[in-house]
Order: C-alpha cells, then structure tokens, then sequence
C-alpha cells in the first residue's frame, strides 16, 4: 500500500505555488499538499489555530525565505524551537542562494535548503528528487494527528 | 733549612750518645787485638811444631839408613832391632805431621807423597836386608838395591827440605801480618783514648758554662722583674693581666684607681662587679676576641669618672706561655682625654689655615692677575712673574723703572689723577689704562690698587683687559644678531624682574603689538590689556600660578594690536626661584604664530572635509553593493516566473500555436535568458564588494595551474598557448584572484585574431606592488575605448559577433580595486593587447 505522504506548502508566489504543485503532480506522489501564503497562516496551521481547526500536521514542509508578516527564517525558528513541530523535516525551497541566508537556515536546524533554478527543466527535476529522497529512501517520523 | 740552635740538655745527650759509641768502639778493638794475638800465637807454636817434627822425622830417617846399611855390612841383628824402633818412631812422627799440618792442604799433599815414597822404600830397604841373611848373598844385588833405596831417599829428603822452608816462610809472613795488625789496633786504640779524654773535658767545660750563664739569666730575669714592676707600679698607664677565665692576675693601682676599685682584692676574680657595667660587655667581647684570634686589639674605652668622663686607648693583647698557648691577655690603657681635646682643637685650627692657605695657593697659581708694589716715586718695587704674559717683559726688567713709561701716552694724564687719588687714601677698583707692551703692541690692562700709608707703598693687582674689552664688542654684536633674528622670527622677549618690578622688553614685542617702546609707560598693564578677551583668563590664571610657586608657561593665544588685527601668539616663558623658594624672575618669549595657525586651521578644516567625503563615499559604496545585491535578488524572482511559465506553456501547449506565436515565444524566451544573465553577473559584480571571505597569502602559481587545466580544452581546440612566468606568492582573496586571471585570460582567448593565441602571463616586482601582465595577440583595442571597457556592462562589439554581458573587466576591475591595486591596458586594434594590473604586496595599512 502506498504511503500518503502531508505536505505543507509555505509559499506567498502565486506563481511558484503552481509550478511546485505541478512539480508534484509530474512526480507523481500521492500526497495532500496544504498551502498558506504567509508565515503567521503557516504557524495558525501548524498549531491548528483559528480556521485551521481541522488541518492535520504535515509529514513535510516546503518553507520559503520571503514572507509576508512572519519571514520563513523566524518560522523555522519557531518550528525548531518547538518541542512538538521540531520533528517534522523542513526544506528551505526559495530563490535566495545568498551564503547568509543558508548558514542562518542551517543554523537554525532547516533539514535542507535548496535554491529554486529559474530554468523549469532543473526545477521539475528538482522536486522529483525532493520526492525520492524525503518520500522515497527516508523514514519519516510519525506524525499524530 | 737553617739549622736550629740545639738546647743545651740536647746537646749533652748528643755528647753522651757520641761518648759512648766512643767506648764501644775502643773496647770492640781491644777484644780484637787480643783474639788476633791469641789466634796467632797458637799458630806459631804449630808451625813451630811442624818445623821440630820435620827434624826429628828427617833424623828418623837418617837413623834408619845408618841402621840398615850397618846390618847388611854387619848382619848383626841388634841393628835390625833398632832400625825396626826407628822405623815405627818414623810412622808415628810422620801421622802427628799429618795432623797438624790438616788446615794446609798443600802441605797434607806434601805429606801424602812423603808418605808414598816412603812406603815405596820400605820394600826394597827389607829386600836388601832380606838379601844379606841368605847365606850365599851376591854383595852386588845388595848394592844394587841399596842404591836404589838411597835415590829414593834423596826425593824423601828434598820434600822435607822443600816442607821445612815453606813452613819458615809462613811464620815469618804471619809474624809480620801480626806485628802489623796489633800495631795499628794500637794506635787507634790510644788516639781514641784521647778523644775521649777530651770529649770528657769539654763536656765539662759545657756545663760549667751552662750553669754560670744560668745564674746570670736568672739575675737579670729578677732585675727585669722588679724593672717591670716598678714600671707598673708607677707608670701612668692602667695595667691588668686575666687568665682565660676571665679571673684577675695582675691588675696595677692606676687601673684600680680609674675603676674605683681595690687593686688587691680584684685578684682572682672576674671582672663582673669590679669594673662599671657600662663598659662590661664591650671588654668581655673584646677580651674573647684576642682569646678567638689570638691577635692583638686596640679600642677606645670611654668611663665615667669624677670629673666627667675620661677616654682611654686600650690595647689588648695575648700573652704565649714557652709551649706557644695563650694562656693570659694583657690590657693597657692611657687615658687619652687631655690629649683628645687638644688634638681636636689643634686639628680644627689647622684644618682652617690649611684650607685658608690651599685657597690661596690654588689662587695665587691659576691667577693670571699681575701682582705689583709700587714705591712712593712710581717705580715697580715687585712684580710677580704673570707680568711676562701681560707685558711680555721680564719681572727684572721692569724693577726700580717708573710705571707711567709704559702707560700709553694718551692715557697718562688720567692714570696721573687716579695715581694721584690712591695715594690720598681712596683705593681704586677696576681701572683701565692703556700699556705698550714689549713688542710694541698696545694692551689695556684693568687695574685695582691700594696704598698703605704706612709703608709708602702701592700694592696692585692688575688684569689683561683685552678679553673684556673683546666680550664687550662681541655682546654688542650678538645683541644686533638677536634683535635681527628676533625680527626675522618676529619673536621677542621679556625679563620681569619681580622684587623691584621692572621690565625689559625687546623691540620686537613692541613690534608685535604694533606701538612704539617710548610711548609705553606700564608695561604690564598694557600687555594684558593686549591680549584677546576670550584668552585674558586663562592666562591671567597661568600667571597667578606662576608667580606663586614658580614653573613654565607654554601657551598659544590671541592678542590684538595696536591697529585692531588679531594676532595668534606663542608665548613660553620660565619663572626663577631663589634659594627660599620665592619667585624672583619671570623671563619668556613671544612669537607671532598667526600665519602658522591659519594654515593649519586650513588644514583642518581640509581634513575634516575629506573624511567627511570619505565617509560619504564609503556609505554610497555600501548602499550601492546592498541596492546591487538586493535588485538582483528580487529581479531573480519575478524573472524566474517569466521563463518558467514561458517553458510551461512552450511545454503544455506547443501544438495549439502557430509559427508567429513561437517566434514571439522565441523572443520572450531569448529576452528573459539575457535578462537572466545580466542580474547574475550583476550579483556576480556586486558579491565582489559584499564577500566576508578574509584575505589570506595566495600561490598564484598554484592558481594559474589550476586554470590551466580549466583552458585546456579551449587551448587545444584553438592551437593557442599559455606561456606563464614564475608568479609570487601574494596576500588576497583566493576565489577572486581566481576569477581575475580567468576573465584576462577568458578574454584574450575570447578576442583571439585569426593567428594562433599566444597569451603570456608573468609579474614584475615593483617594490609595494607586485606588477602583473596578461598579453595576447588577439584583435586589440582602440585607444579610445580603453576606459569604457572597464565600465559595467560596456561592450563594443554586438552579441552576433562576441557573447557575453560586458561584465567580465568591471569585476576584473573591481578585484583589482579590492587588493588595493589599479587595471589598464595597452593596445593596438590588430595588434593584441596587453592588460596590466597592480596588487599591493602588503595589506597592513
């Protein structure tokens, strides 16, 4: 039987919500991707808070650097810091590869960082790798809901 | 070694000792004299044996002859009766030689073959005897054998003869040896005898000398003794002797005196209670110390006595008895006080006339001053010999002639008058005359002279003049100098002469202060209404300190002149105390710094300026590498969209356009790549300036080698070379040195001509800066884009002909700027061209 795997999409890019959801699809796992567009709806996800009563913890989450309201940098932080939420793998996917920005992620235990290519082709293939290695090949923590 | 005195008891047991070998060797040669005697007797009576023996064997043997020859003309045999007695008589004599002759073997062989021969003559003596009893004997065979017989008795008889005299010959010899010997045992005998006779006499003689010289001693001893009591007793010194106990022997009544004691009763006792016991320990100590060394010591003792306290000069000293032990120690002292004093007044009263007279000497011998006496008529009386040097005559020269001969003619007339004055009583000091001195020459002598009404006479002490008079001149020139040089400096100076309160400026202050010296009436008055109202405080703080404990001053303030300009002044000046500490001279100078101070107010405010400029362009940098750094940054972004959606609809929906579309997608593709390329060089470009990496010492050998292996294939495809000098080791940044060499050397292969590439790398020292030189022989560039070329995204030449941004030689450019060096280049289009840059060697500063 195959797995479903739960992942949380931090992204604030219309644009980049597509192109990662299409990556997804491509790659064909079975999953449920959530998506929020900002850092303080990510962390109201997390913590099943306001409307997101009824969301369930993600196996996975795709955190990107710049966020409205609360940047990916302060979440992850949070996500670390947080003796529930620390255990879910988190992959840093922005367009940034400034040298700060991936020592910081790293410094504040990110699982990976990975710059998005601007050539689709890299990208696509990207996010298929994503899905063999952290779905495939990985044992994930489990996760109650 | 000299050899020492014997004692006299040592010299008699020597004496005793020789005496006696003496006797021994007398009584050793009697006893031998006498055994010789004996020994030699014994032998002449045996030898006088052996000679009697010989005689009557020798009578024997005739005997026997007589007695046989008588038988055989006879046969009558009564003769055979007593020559067969005689015979055995024979026999027994001849054994008694052989014993006595035992201790002589040629004599025992003498007598073996006496023996021999006459046994071998027996046989033919009996044959002929046993002959003559046959009745028909033959007279001739009895002749015949009696012949016979008798040759061999003649042998018998010559041994005898030769035994006899050998036997003579030896009592004659030993007779002699004897005689010889007992004489000579004789003689010493008697010339010991008389050695000893006389060793007796002198020994005699020794001790009677001895016990004379003894009573002798022994009355000077007690002479002595009495000599050195009576000393004692009545010498003015203190006299003690202690035993090593400490206890009293001796002590002497002018001791028990000075102590206030008992001279009887301090014997056998100790010192402690007898003397005072301010002085007990320091004798004690003293006293042990003579006992620890053995030496002798001398030490001041001072005692209270009636009538004040009396210093004594002790000695202590120890006392050796015959065996060498210190068995005592002897104190003497003498009262030194009276002495003491008037020593030390006399030593005082010398040490001043000593002092007085060493002064004067010392004076008198480095003086240069001419001393002179000068008698009633003005004649020189005395001259002392410095007068050679001032006049170049010889004291003996000038005695007994007139001084004013020698005055010069203009100046006798008022050396008449002042001559004149101190023969009335009024001395005179620190005149000048004129003098002709001996060569001629002229010499203006200073004079100081005293008349002694008593004696008539004129006493002078006179100077060479010259040197003052010279000082003089030569003040008043360096005055000129300093007014010049003070001019010149436009520095001027003050004395302020505090206990009478008077001032003495240069003219250069007034100068300063632009008012004329004359129309100034209070100097300090107006020197501090001159000074600028916003400095008067501080200064007038400055002097109050100064005037009330002395110190320096150094200051630079205002003033305002006479005709209203403001002036900048240094003024530094020192005020003197005197011996109480009281502040007596305020001395100090004034330079006008106004031309000084205003340009270094320029300079100040230059400076200031451009640090402010500084700070203004390293903020734009700044901004302009954060603006560069984010603009990229975001215009990755929506960049990215473009061309992935671009690539999502060429992907998805290629088959609904027509071909116009896709030229347009082709457009909006290619347009978004170059715009992709351009952001990233300029994050490329702008990373240049942001990057954290520190700088660290780089191979660029190692360098260059690795972009070797990154070229090769570009090489190869195009037959080029890369020919590279030896390069330094130099301090940077590793990754952007990396891509400074990449992009020259990119390029030269980039902007190859139809030749083959040649690109040479290498470096020339240039003291600070290491000199750096990439050189093809590409297509060149002209002189008139050699700055643009260096400007971001400046290209000249069209993207058909040549890709790329036109970004590579701004980061070049820039990297080189970081290491603090500078890029150009020099070409020739068609010629290839050479880039040149600079790093600076050391990155300290």
């Amino acid at each position: 039987m195959l797995k479903e795997v739960r992942i949380l999409l931090v992204e604030d890019n219309e644009g980049d919500i597509v192109l990662t959801m299409e990556a997804l699809k491509e790659a064909k796992i079975r999953n449920e991707i959530d998506v929020v567009k900002d850092g303080e709806a990510a962390l109201q996800f997390l913590r099943k808070a306001g409307v997101y009563k009824e969301a369930s913890t993600p196996d996975l989450i795709f955190l990107d650097i710049n966020l409205p309201k609360i940047d990916g940098m302060e979440i992850l932080s949070i996500i670390k810091n947080d003796e529930q939420l620390k255990v879910i793998p988190v992959i840093m996917l922005t367009t940034s590869d400034a040298e700060r920005d991936i020592m910081k992620s790293y410094y504040n235990h990110a699982n990976c960082y990975i710059t998005k290519p601007v050539d689709l082709d890299k990208f696509m293939s990207i996010i298929q790798t994503i899905k063999n290695f952290w779905i495939n090949i990985v044992k994930l923590p489990k996760t109650n809901d | 070694m000299k050899p020492q005195k014997l004692s006299f008891e040592k010299k008699i047991l020597v004496f005793f000792f020789l005496t006696l070998i003496l006797i021994s060797v007398i009584v050793f040669l009697s006893i031998r004299i006498n055994t010789e005697t004996k020994s030699t007797r014994n032998w002449v009576s045996l030898t006088e044996k052996v000679l009697s023996l010989a005689d009557s064997l020798q009578n024997d043997e005739q005997e026997v002859v007589i007695q046989s020859r008588s038988f055989i003309l006879t046969a009558n045999e009564n003769y055979l009766l007593s020559y067969t007695a005689t015979n055995a008589s024979l026999q027994r004599n001849l054994a008694r030689l052989r014993q006595f002759t035992r201790e002589n073997r040629w004599q025992q062989k003498k007598v073996d073959s006496l023996q021999a021969i006459y046994m071998g003559y027996l046989p033919i003596r009996q044959q002929a005897i046993n002959l003559r009893r046959q009745k028909n004997f033959q007279l001739a065979d009895v002749v015949q054998l009696i012949y016979k017989a008798d040759t061999v008795l003649a042998q018998l008889r010559d041994i005898f003869h030769s035994l006899k005299s050998e036997q003579k010959q030896l009592l004659n010899d030993r007779k002699a040896a004897y005689q010889k010997n007992v004489e000579f045992s004789a003689w010493v005998v008697r010339i010991l005898l008389l050695l000893f006779v006389f060793a007796i006499l002198l020994a005699f003689y020794l001790v009677y000398r001895n016990s004379v010289n003894r009573r002798k001693a022994e009355l000077a001893l007690r002479k002595s003794e009495e000599l050195v009591k009576s000393i004692i007793h009545y010498a003015p010194i203190l006299v003690n002797v202690k035993d090593r106990s400490g206890k009293y022997i001796l002590a002497n009544q002018q001791f028990a005196t000075a102590i206030q004691a008992d001279a009887e009763h301090m014997i056998g006792k100790t010192c402690e209670g007898i003397i005072p016991p301010a002085i007990e320990a320091l004798v004690n100590k003293e006293d042990n110390e003579v006992i620890k060394h053995g030496q002798p010591v001398e030490l001041m003792i001072d005692l209270d006595a009636p009538g004040g306290k009396h210093t004594f000069l002790t000695s202590k000293f120890p006392l050796y008895d015959d065996k060498g032990s210190l068995y005592a120690i002897g104190t003497t002292a003498i009262d030194i006080t009276p002495l003491k004093t008037s020593h030390e007044a006399l030593l005082k009263s010398f040490e001043n006339q000593q002092k007085i007279l060493d002064g004067l000497q010392q004076a008198l011998r480095t003086s240069l001053d001419l001393l002179c006496i000068i008698d009633g008529n003005g004649e020189f009386i005395m001259l002392s010999d410095t007068v050679r040097q001032l006049l170049g005559y010889a004291p003996k020269e000038l005695m007994h002639k007139k001084f004013m001969d020698f005055v010069v003619e203009s100046d006798r007339s008022q050396t008449a008058v002042i001559a004149r004055q101190i023969m009335d009583g009024e001395p005179v000091a620190d005149f000048t005359n004129h003098y002709r001195k001996k060569d001629g020459s002229i010499i203006p002598i200073i004079w100081s002279a005293t008349w002694s009404a008593e004696d008539k006479l004129m006493y002078c002490i006179a100077r060479n003049g010259s040197e003052r008079v010279k000082t003089a001149r030569q003040l008043a020139q360096s005055e000129t100098r300093l007014l010049h040089a003070q001019k010149i400096a436009r520095l001027g100076n003050w004395d302020w002469d505090l206990r009478n309160n008077t001032w003495s400026c240069s003219d250069e202050i007034y100068h300063l202060f632009g008012v004329a010296k004359e129309t100034i009436t209070n100097t300090q008055q107006f020197l501090l209404d001159s000074i600028h109202p916003e400095d008067k405080q501080q200064l007038v703080n400055a002097r109050e300190s100064l005037l009330a404990k002395g110190g320096k001053i150094d200051i630079e303030h205002r003033i305002i002149t006479a005709n209203g300009a403001i002036l900048f002044v240094h003024t530094k000046g020192e005020v003197s105390l005197d011996n109480e500490g009281h502040p007596f001279w305020f001395s100090g100078t004034m330079q006008d710094i106004t031309e000084r101070k205003r340009s270094e107010l320029q300079m100040k405010q230059l400076n200031s300026d451009l640090e402010k400029r500084a700070e203004e362009l390293k903020a734009s940098n700044a901004e302009l590498e954060r603006f560069a750094y984010v603009a990229s940054h975001d215009l990755q972004e929506p960049l990215r969209m473009v061309t992935s959606f671009l690539a999502l609809l060429q992907k998805k929906h290629q088959n609904e356009f027509d071909e116009t579309s896709k030229k347009y997608i082709h457009f909006a593709v290619d347009g978004a790549e170059r715009m992709k390329g351009l952001i990233q060089d300029l994050l490329h470009y702008s990373r240049v300036g942001a990057s954290a990496e520190a700088f660290g010492t780089v191979d660029l050998n190692v360098l260059i080698k690795e972009l070797q292996t990154v070229f090769a294939p570009a090489l190869r495809e195009n037959m080029g070379i890369l020919n590279v000098q030896p390069l330094p080791v130099v301090s940077g940044h590793k990754m952007q040195l990396h891509q400074l060499f990449q992009n020259l050397i990119g390029n030269a292969l980039k902007y190859r001509s139809s030749q083959n590439p040649f690109i040479e790398v290498g470096c020339t020292d240039e003291k600070e800066y290491w000199r750096f030189f990439v050189k093809d022989n590409g297509i060149g560039i002209d002189q008139r884009y050699f700055d643009k070329i260096f400007i971001i995204f400046q290209r000249l030449h069209t993207r058909t002909d040549y890709s790329g941004t036109g970004i590579g030689l701004a980061i070049c450019k820039k990297i080189v700027e970081r290491h603090g060096g500078k890029i150009w280049v020099k070409s020739e289009p068609g010629q290839g061209s050479t880039f040149y840059f600079t790093l600076k060697k050391s990155h300290n500063a």
